[in-house]
């Protein structure tokens, strides 16, 4: 709980030190603060204690959840150093509104009521539209911007919509209160019931990009600032896995037949439709956003499993999926710069040539997204596939391998570009600190694949 | 006594060190100069060799028969319990110590014969390799390790037949050495599928104490050793298999003598040496050894007669002495035919090594006929030969003779018919031996091109340590007529149990080899006289014969029959399956599955245009679509 309060009033220290006029103390100060937070959050471990009238649990899933989105973070402002050094305003924002995102999904993972997610939500998403159009005067930032506040604020209307309803049918917000009503019907819900917790399931799916309430994410993800795209991938998917994995996995599973079909059926679509447009992509952050789309797919079999490993599987998948996918933001950064802004899968040719270790850790990162052993990738698919299989659902597994098989092609699609000899090769420059932490990454993505871990959560 | 356990643990080196050598030359090829990949490797086997030598007087101090040396659980599913395991007793002992020992040698003499070679760094990268696969072979305390070892000397040996491969001809050779032992390996594998079917293992001890309780005769055990015996004959060149090992002289000399002479070949004799207790309960599968073994002593034997390839002459006679040892095999005396393994590996060895020495010097030359007078030009090289010749034509009281003696008396105690075919062929050896002994060193040089020279030391002396191996190997297993103890028999029949046999009374045994003896000295009296007095030298390939003489030089057309039976056939069936299946059905269904998933790609992508209201359309639209699935389907 003291974390919760210190990231609070942390982020808007960060936000006065915009005042000192040095952008150099910024980083260093937002590492630490965050660094902090991690310690404070670590203290909790194994107590497992509620607050406001039982509104927050901080328990051993929220806060092992919270440090790996807090390592995340830390990664992201490490490598932001470099990326912030050519930013002359509002530098100081930029760090301050991603510490208010971290609050709001610190939130989502901690909540017990359904007051909290949605303001877990909110405080999430806001500071997302404002860094969505960090970029003012470019026009397709601002555009992407809009976009996601616009459809942002449709699905927030479903997802309050979705609460009213359940508070008229049972009238509570308490999660654990709400299970217990549902389960006297003995599967046949009201109508009211059902469609407000249809509305609530699509709120927080479309905040995890689940097709067909995907469309926002491409064209977000490609307008937005790099930086803040790979923010978007990584930390907010990992928070909106824990609040779907606390609504469900440890709220309202068994969800009545016909609403556990429909989530089915969006497993199916984030699968197919995810690959399939992802196959005859050419911008990269494109690409990455279907691939994101792909992997939601992947989680959401895990989650529907219903097994009490679950949470842990969804844990290691998303903290070795967000490990991969940072360094490849960062290198494409730095490919976008000396193709001068482009970004087409055709900046990377000649990366091989030029840099060969970048290349080889390039491979590295996208096996893991694709899947492939000896990565830690590999063994996030296994585990999901195995938990899947373990719970009787052979069919959609091998539906979902089919779909992994497909993923590989244009993982390696981006790779054939980057071994590709170049006709006008740029001079490419990656910084110390950006190069090292690459390799850091691609280091540790083999590890954790060699050594998984499990968390009792 | 020697505590046994904790001093069997070194046997893990035996193989580590071949395999080290192979690392460090095939890693650092482009680095090594001159010979020090040759002493490299030549080092690595050596240790081996004195690792394998410390094992021996371990065991033999220790009181106890055997000893297993388990590295680690290699398979473990379900019922299948397989550790990496190797079993060190008095049978694997005397393998690796040829392996080693004569590896060593042959080694050495390599770092002289392929000292100008450009690869000779991967040459020995190779030799290492397979010396490290043959010791697997020999060491390994299941059919599992065993068939690992099997396939890995199967590979080099493919390597290093192809050695040159920039010659079409030695690639075609190595290709068919490859086929032949696939045939043969299919039917290995399935022998092993069959026992651990059967026994539910493939360990050599669970195996053997179960298979002890069953019935002699038993159809699953005929079976399964028939199926062993596919593979021992495709490894050991045994009709109808065989006809890959004379190809096989294609590659580098020291590579026939190690591979194709004293190890890799005897490897079927080993596996079934090894398997002596399932053999022993399978008398069909016995008396088809005893056909395959004779016939292929003679057959190969009479096409000896007619070759002029000093290599080919060897490669068959090697095939000749195979069939011998499969003869012992079947007559259930495993001892005599390892005992017979091991004179064979010495003097057969030093037989190719000589003749790697003749070639040596002759320039390349490989045709006797184009040889003549390097008795007085190569001394050593003669000196060597000549105690070889004598050992693989069974004069006493050299190596040979003790071996090929116990296998024929064994023969004479199963039938008096047997002895005579085993002698007939005995003698037509010790005819082509000398035929090829006399064209190459007397008589004058008929290659005036040529000029012959000794070879350099580091050759002549593993040359002459084999020819001490040679005359005196013999003495290892003197028997009771002569009264010795027959030790090396004994020494292994704690390993190996051979069947028992009716004893022949001592005067009969003398007759018979008095009666031996007299035939082989006239034969080689009328080798003498034909190639020496009246100076004959084979006709040319093209001059014209008699039609038995044609059919000799043919092989029997062997090769022909079996391009018609099984190449042809497959051939065409490959090239239907290749024309029709696979690239009118299979590559184009995969085409159309990738070009239909890409054609779904981009209609997919076609829903993205970046239009907002089109995006809550689509939402909305699903909304209403699960709206309508929850309440009313």
């Amino acid at each position: 709980m003291s974390a919760l309060i210190f990231i609070a009033i942390f982020g808007i220290i960060v936000l006065y030190l915009g005042f000192a006029n040095n952008k150099a103390i910024l980083a260093p100060a937002a590492i630490g603060g965050l660094l902090i937070t991690m310690a404070l959050s670590i203290k909790d471990w194994g107590v497992g204690s509620k607050y406001f009238h039982d509104m927050i649990v901080v328990d051993n899933f929220s806060i092992a959840f919270n440090v790996s989105m807090l390592i995340i973070t830390i990664l992201i402002f490490l490598f932001g150093v470099n990326y912030y050094k050519r930013m002359e305003h509002h530098v100081a924002e930029q760090y301050a509104l991603m510490i208010f995102a971290l609050t709001g999904a610190f939130l989502m993972t901690s909540y017990s009521n359904l007051i909290m997610l949605f303001l877990g939500i909110e405080i999430l998403s806001i500071p997302l539209y404002i860094l969505a159009g960090g970029k003012k005067s470019s026009y397709r930032s601002n555009e992407a911007s809009f976009k996601y506040f616009l459809l942002g604020s449709f699905s927030t209307a479903f997802f309050l919509f979705g609460i009213a309803l359940v508070y008229g049918a049972s009238s509570t917000f308490y999660l654990p209160e709400i299970n217990t009503y549902i389960a006297q019907f003995n599967g046949h819900l009201p109508p009211m019931l059902m469609v407000g917790l249809l509305f609530i399931l699509i709120g927080v799916s479309f905040k995890v990009a689940v097709a067909p309430f995907h469309f926002w994410s491409p064209d977000v993800y490609e307008g937005a600032p790099t930086l803040v795209t790979a923010f978007m991938a990584t930390v907010v998917k990992t928070a909106g896995f824990a609040a779907f994995y606390r609504l469900l996995g440890m709220g309202l599973l068994p969800l009545p037949a016909a609403l556990e079909k429909t989530l089915w059926v969006m497993t199916g679509l984030s699968l197919l439709v995810g690959n399939l447009a992802a196959l005859k992509q050419s911008n990269f952050k494109r690409l990455l956003a279907y691939s994101a789309i792909v992997h939601t797919g992947f989680m959401l079999l895990a989650m529907l499993s219903q097994h009490d490993s679950a949470g842990s599987v969804l844990l290691y998948y998303t903290f070795v999926y967000s490990l991969a996918t940072i360094p490849l933001f960062i290198i494409f950064i730095h490919m976008k710069r000396s193709a001068k802004g482009l970004e087409d899968l055709v900046i990377f040719r000649g990366l091989y040539k030029q840099k060969p270790w970048v290349a080889v850790f390039m491979t590295i990162l996208l096996m893991s997204l694709a899947g492939l052993p000896p990565t830690s990738g590999f063994m996030a698919k296994y585990q999901v596939f195995t938990l899947a299989i373990s719970q009787g659902y052979i069919a959609i597994t091998i539906f979902a391998i089919v779909m992994a098989i497909i993923g590989v092609y244009y993982y390696f699609y981006v790779l054939r570009e980057a071994f590709t000899d170049s006709d006008e090769p740029n001079p490419i420059l990656i910084p110390f600190l950006n190069a090292a932490l690459i390799v850091v990454c691609g280091i540790a993505v083999v590890l954790l694949g060699l050594f998984t871990f499990t968390i009792p959560i | 006594m020697v505590a046994l356990i904790p001093y069997i643990t070194i046997a893990w080196l035996v193989p580590a060190f071949p395999l080290v050598g192979f690392l460090i030359t095939s890693l650092a090829k482009n680095k090594l100069k001159h010979n020090q990949a040759g002493i490299i490797a030549s080092t690595m086997v050596a240790l081996s060799f004195i690792t394998s030598v410390f094992l021996f007087f371990i065991l033999n101090s220790s009181g106890q028969d055997s000893a297993t040396l388990t590295l680690f659980n290699w398979v473990s599913a379900g019922d299948l319990k397989i550790p990496f395991a190797f079993l060190i007793d008095h049978l694997s002992l005397v393998m690796m110590l040829i392996i080693t020992g004569i590896g060593a040698l042959i080694h050495i003499y390599s770092i002289g014969y392929m000292h100008d070679d450009e690869r000779v760094n991967s040459f020995f990268a190779q030799m290492n390799l397979f010396t490290f696969s043959m010791l697997l072979l020999v060491m390994g305390a299941n059919y599992l390790i065993l068939f690992i070892g099997w396939e890995g000397v199967g590979f080099c040996s493919y390597l290093l037949i192809g050695f040159w491969f920039k010659n079409p001809a030695f690639n075609y050779a190595a290709r068919k050495a490859f086929v032949m032992n696939r045939i043969g390996d299919l039917g290995f594998i399935l022998g092993i599928i069959m026992l651990f079917f059967t026994f539910k293992s493939v360990s050599f001890n669970e195996v053997f104490t179960q298979a002890a309780t069953l019935q002699s005769g038993a159809p699953i055990l005929t079976l399964i050793t028939l199926l062993l015996l596919v593979g021992a004959v495709g490894k050991s060149a045994q009709i109808p298999l065989f006809t890959w090992l004379p190809d096989a002289m294609a590659g580098p000399t020291p590579v026939s003598a190690l591979i194709h002479a004293a190890t890799m070949v005897t490897a079927g004799i080993y596996m079934i040496a090894r398997s002596s207790i399932l053999y022993n309960l399978a008398p069909i599968t016995s008396n088809v050894m005893i056909v395959l073994g004779l016939t292929t002593a003679i057959i190969t034997a009479i096409v000896g007669l007619r070759q002029n390839d000093i290599k080919k002459v060897l490669a068959y006679s090697t095939v000749s002495q195979l069939g011998y040892m499969f003869l012992a095999l079947g007559l259930g005396a495993y001892s005599a035919a390892i005992f017979h393994v091991t004179t064979h590996a010495f003097f057969k060895a030093l037989l190719f090594l000589g003749a790697g020495s003749i070639i040596h010097a002759m320039g390349g030359e490989q045709d006797i006929r184009k040889m003549g007078g390097l008795r007085s030009k190569m001394p050593i090289t003669f000196l060597t030969f000549l105690i070889a010749t004598l050992a693989i034509s069974g004069i006493p009281p050299f190596s040979g003779f003790f071996s090929k003696d116990l296998i024929l008396t064994k023969a004479f105690e199963t039938s008096p018919w047997l002895y005579a075919f085993a002698l007939g062929g005995a003698l037509i050896t010790c005819f082509y031996m000398f035929r090829l002994f006399y064209l190459v060193f007397f008589g004058d040089q008929r290659l005036s091109s040529a000029h012959p020279h000794e070879s350099p030391r580091v050759m002549t002396v593993p040359l002459l340590v084999l020819s001490v191996l040679s005359l005196f190997g013999g003495f290892l297993n003197i028997p009771a007529l002569f009264g010795g103890n027959s030790g090396f028999e004994n020494f292994l029949h704690k390993a190996v149990t051979s069947k028992e046999s009716g004893e022949i009374h001592s005067a009969t045994e003398i007759g018979l080899i008095i009666v031996s003896l007299s035939l082989l000295g006239i034969i080689i009296l009328l080798a003498y006289r034909t190639y020496v007095k009246k100076s004959t030298v084979p006709a040319a390939d093209g001059a014209p014969s008699s039609l038995i003489a044609r059919i000799v030089a043919k092989k029997f057309y062997l090769d022909e029959i079996f391009a018609a039976l099984i190449e042809k056939p497959f051939g065409r069936l490959s090239d239907f399956l290749f024309k029709s299946v696979e690239v009118k059905v299979l590559d184009s269904a995969v085409d159309g599955v990738g070009t239909l998933t890409s054609r779904l790609g981009s209609l997919v992508r076609r829903l993205q245009q970046g239009n907002i209201s089109f995006y809550l359309f689509a939402m909305v639209a699903g909304i209403l679509l699960f709206i309508i699935f929850i309440l009313f389907v």
